[in-house]
């Protein structure tokens, strides 16, 4: 079990708690997803920082690295999406009731 | 006698059901003498169009499709609203018997709070389901008793009746198929007393195109899995 392995697996079991986390509170979500974008053109301005990163965690090229946060960052924003649009669904419902109901 | 029982209403969810499937329905049931309402499940082409005028039905319709677990949901909101004391779902297709209505109502009177209608209760309702339905419904209970901790003997039976503190107690989220065992878990997470009662269900060539497949229940699973976790 090297780093990235560990980081990798608390990053998806947290996914869930995150996403939770980010649903409940506006100003944390804005600053996770404003963070990644600094962290994305932090990346691009410093590669070789990926690559001595990625040595550190036992992964091979500073690519793979940053390609292993993608998917748990992926995961994230889809669990996102996918409980706001149950969130607009419910909603919607509602709306639809009380037009159905108005209009007897 | 109807004077003994509570003011009841019939609720009929409809999406784009044949015109004369849903008339024939409606005759049997307005010789039960219940006020009938049909929730209009944004139908492509407006049920009103043919239904208005018909004595002791109502008409509510959503503007868009949302599923029959909604359209329940919205009959129950209305019947609240209008006072009634017990509503009964029953399919638009004719797969159920009008005549087995009083049974199910007899059974809120004696104590129940949410009767439910099943067909493998008596011999002669077990042998009629086609055999890939039997298969499936007995699937269902399984996956109801996990999710609900209730077992019931028929699972997926669109046919009950729910007294009005049941109504109070229940509120749909489901809006599609998977409101079959919400309303259970539901009445079980409020201590309401859940009642089976033998009914017969008629399938016809119609009804069985409709019916449940296979990749609906496997779809109504993973609904039911996705809702604990959001």
């Amino acid at each position: 079990m090297n780093l990235i392995q560990i980081i990798l697996l608390v990053g998806l079991a947290g996914t869930m708690v995150l996403a939770f986390v980010i649903l409940r509170n506006q100003l944390i979500g804005r600053l996770f997803f404003l963070g990644q974008f600094l962290l994305g053109g932090f990346f691009v301005i410093f590669p070789d920082i990926t690559s001595k990163l990625a040595k550190k965690l036992g992964v091979g090229r500073g690519t793979d690295l940053l390609f292993y946060l993608f998917v748990v960052l992926f995961y994230l924003t889809a669990l996102v999406f996918v409980a706001q649009i149950r969130k607009l669904n419910r909603q919607m419902t509602e709306l639809a009731r009380q037009i159905a109901l108005l209009k007897k | 006698m109807e004077r003994n029982r509570p003011k009841t209403i019939i609720l009929v969810p409809a999406y784009n059901e044949r015109e004369e499937i849903l008339r024939k329905t409606l005759d049997t049931l307005r010789e039960s003498g219940f006020p009938i309402v049909v929730i209009d499940d944004g139908s492509e082409v407006e049920l009103s169009l043919y239904l208005n005028g018909l004595n002791g039905v109502t008409v509510l319709r959503h503007p868009v499709n949302l599923g029959q677990g909604a359209a329940l949901q919205t009959g129950m909101d209305y019947a609240l609203e209008v006072g009634a004391e017990a509503v009964v779902h029953f399919d638009a297709d004719g797969q159920h018997d009008a005549r087995e209505i009083p049974a199910l109502l007899d059974t809120l009177t004696n104590g129940a709070d949410l009767a439910l209608g099943s067909r493998f209760l008596r011999k002669e309702d077990k042998v009629a389901i086609p055999w890939a339905r039997r298969l499936l419904l007995r699937g269902a209970r399984c996956v109801n008793f996990l999710f609900t901790g209730k077992w019931l003997s028929d699972a997926h039976n669109g046919f009950r009746a729910l007294n009005r503190k049941a109504m109070e107690k229940i509120r749909i989220t489901e809006n599609r198929m998977a409101h079959a065992t919400e309303i259970v878990a539901l009445a079980r997470k409020a201590s309401l007393k859940i009642v089976e009662v033998p009914v017969h269900i008629q399938y016809t060539d119609y009804s069985r195109a409709k019916g449940q497949n296979w990749q609906q229940s496997l779809n109504i699973l993973l609904e039911l899995l996705l809702n604990k976790l959001f």
